[in-house]
């Protein structure tokens, strides 16, 4: 029991700094107080993290498991997390929204992400995606008078609900088949060759369209651009980045534990998955008028790409994870520049010119853009390049090629941005300014965009740490 | 006799009745119910395989219990987002939420 609170000493951490920031507000705290509070609320988080270090006993009765990959996804979340914190912090909101409830949900938020990180059982899942997912229909909905905002809350509850209740409906089933919740049992009963045929699949496949919702991979896509849109440019970063990465946690950990690729359709249908979510994606993203609706395909795309590294089995497994997180960097630093660049608009016309005007934002706005792209000296380039290498090694040459053509396809809106930026003439004269804090955050994304371009070796150790 | 078989249809079609209105209604509050059938189909089958498969523990009934708490809290949370928007649009229809493009 001792053991079980220290682990989760990290989320305790949150759930107090989320109690008390929502108090302060309650008592009339400035905005950037309460955004310095979460700030440190999730620093403590991060800096309490090493102390719950695994030895690897079971949690609360196997509720949550204490292994290195949790504990390496729990870091992942809490950085990104932070990121998304200091967005809010230099994001120019409008002045009459009160931004304690919206720093209490943030953390509300981070401590289901941690928890779903490190689950070890089906009912642990379900609670902490499904605490999530409602904490994220009220961050999507937060600008109450806004009718976009509301509408965006409104279509991402309607499909969340419908998604989280078919992986319900799927994990119930898999507890008729196993007659227990717990993932390590299940995993190894599948691996004795336990599975009992179509039951199996049904599950499975409900299980995965609710986690498909989460990373946004088709045909679960379809919420994505209109909640981007209507949403508060922080949550839809925080959408985009932490919660998507979740949602390829929790395929790793049900799909993939006990080393098996758990059920027997995954080879057939992920790879159909992987090409239709990255090619839908680009299409789509091809004739967008808006940044934003451009930035949440793209981000299907991306959620392509990663899902096509997981579709290759056991062997794609670190490659996809390698990919998250560049893809955190570069998404994060894409989607902050973007809100700092025009906080209000988000159509692309709002955005000409911006490269005279903010030439150092635009410029790391580009860099950004470019390394969503795959250009070659950045680390979009080396997280594809590891996907495209890992396809070519599993002999799936037509996942290889898909992925090839549709970085080539990739360039075109991306390079649309960029040249409204620099050689399309303005339709507004629109100071931009950017608080400081904004500068260290896309200065922090660039920085990690280009370091870990001349050293992937930094993400590959760690990986090499959390898939033992 | 009742047998879990019994159990088991019911959820089925239960599920299938959720399914079929979440596909074919364009009422939100109707989709929310539709939603809430699907909820409850999951519960049958947790507290139908509980007594007949593992009758050693309640993690199913116990399950089921968090279910129905969690469900809940996120209809109060759409029913705040439908009210939210019926206030600005005077509709509930999914159709009539036509801002941002589907």
């Amino acid at each position: 029991m001792t053991y079980s609170l220290n682990f989760i000493s990290v989320e305790l951490a949150l759930v107090l700094g989320a109690l008390l920031i929502l108090m302060a507000a309650v008592f009339g705290a400035g905005r950037k107080t309460l955004g310095f509070a979460a700030l440190a609320t999730v620093m403590i988080a991060i800096f309490r993290l090493p102390a719950t270090m695994p030895p690897g006993y079971p949690v609360f009765d196997g509720m949550l498991v204490s292994d290195t990959f949790g504990y390496g996804m729990r870091l992942f979340i809490l950085l990104t997390v932070a990121m998304v914190v200091l967005m809010s912090l230099a994001y120019a909101w409008p002045q009459d929204e009160d931004m304690g409830e919206f720093y209490f949900f943030i953390l509300v938020a981070t401590v289901a992400l941690n928890l779903a990180a490190c689950a070890g059982n089906l009912a642990m899942v379900y609670l902490a995606v499904e605490t999530l997912s409602i904490v994220s229909y009220v961050l999507a909905g937060y600008f109450k008078r806004d009718i976009l905002s509301t509408e965006a809350g409104v279509k991402y509850f309607l499909f969340g609900a419908l998604s989280t209740g078919l992986m319900l409906y799927g994990i119930s089933l898999a507890y008729g088949l196993f007659g227990t919740l717990d993932m390590s049992f299940i995993g190894s009963r599948i691996a004795a060759g336990d599975a009992h045929g179509p039951a199996l699949v049904v599950a499975a496949v409900l299980i995965l369209a609710g986690l498909a919702f989460k990373a946004s991979l088709v045909p679960f896509h379809m919420w994505v651009a209109d909640v981007y849109e209507g949403a508060p440019w922080p949550v839809a970063a925080f959408l985009s980045v932490t919660s998507k990465a979740l949602g390829f946690v929790l395929l790793a950990r049900i799909f993939f534990s006990n080393a098996v690729v758990a059920v027997p359709f995954w080879s057939g249908v992920a790879p159909v998955i992987a090409i239709l979510t990255m090619t839908i994606g680009n299409l789509a993203a091809f004739h967008q008028n808006s940044v934003k609706r451009m930035l949440a395909f793209s981000s299907v795309a991306q959620a392509g790409y990663i899902f096509a590294a997981m579709a290759l089995g056991q062997a794609g497994l670190s490659t996809a994870f390698f990919y998250i997180a560049i893809y955190a960097f570069m998404n994060m630093g894409a989607f902050a520049a973007a809100a700092f660049l025009s906080p209000a608009d988000a159509q692309l016309e709002a955005y000409r010119g911006l490269g005279r005007r903010a030439p150092v934002m635009a410029f790391l706005f580009s860099v950004f853009l470019l390394s969503l792209a795959g250009l070659p000296p950045l680390a979009g380039f080396m997280a594809k390049f590891f996907v495209i290498s890992a396809a070519v090694e599993a002999r799936d040459y037509i996942l290889a090629g898909a992925v090839v053509l549709n970085s080539i396809l990739g360039f075109f809106y991306y390079l649309k941005v960029i040249k409204a930026m620099y050689f399309d003439d303005e339709t507004s004269v629109r100071e931009c300014l950017v608080p400081w804090l904004g500068y260290l955050l896309v200065g922090g994304c660039a920085w990690g965009v280009i370091f870990l371009a001349i050293h992937p070796q930094a993400i590959l150790d760690i990986l090499a740490l959390m898939f033992v | 006799m009742i047998s879990l078989g019994h159990f088991v249809a019911l959820s089925t079609v239960l599920f299938c009745i959720g399914l079929f209105g979440v596909l074919t209604q364009r009422n939100a509050i109707r989709f929310l119910i539709s939603i809430e059938l699907i909820l409850n189909a999951a519960n049958i089958n947790l507290v139908a395989f509980n007594r007949y498969l593992a009758p050693a523990s309640a993690e199913g009934q116990v399950v089921s219990l968090f279910v129905i708490g969690v469900a809940a809290a996120a209809s109060v949370v759409g029913l705040i987002l439908i009210i939210s928007i019926y206030r600005q649009r005077q509709s509930v229809f999914l159709d009539d939420f036509n801002l941002l493009k589907w």
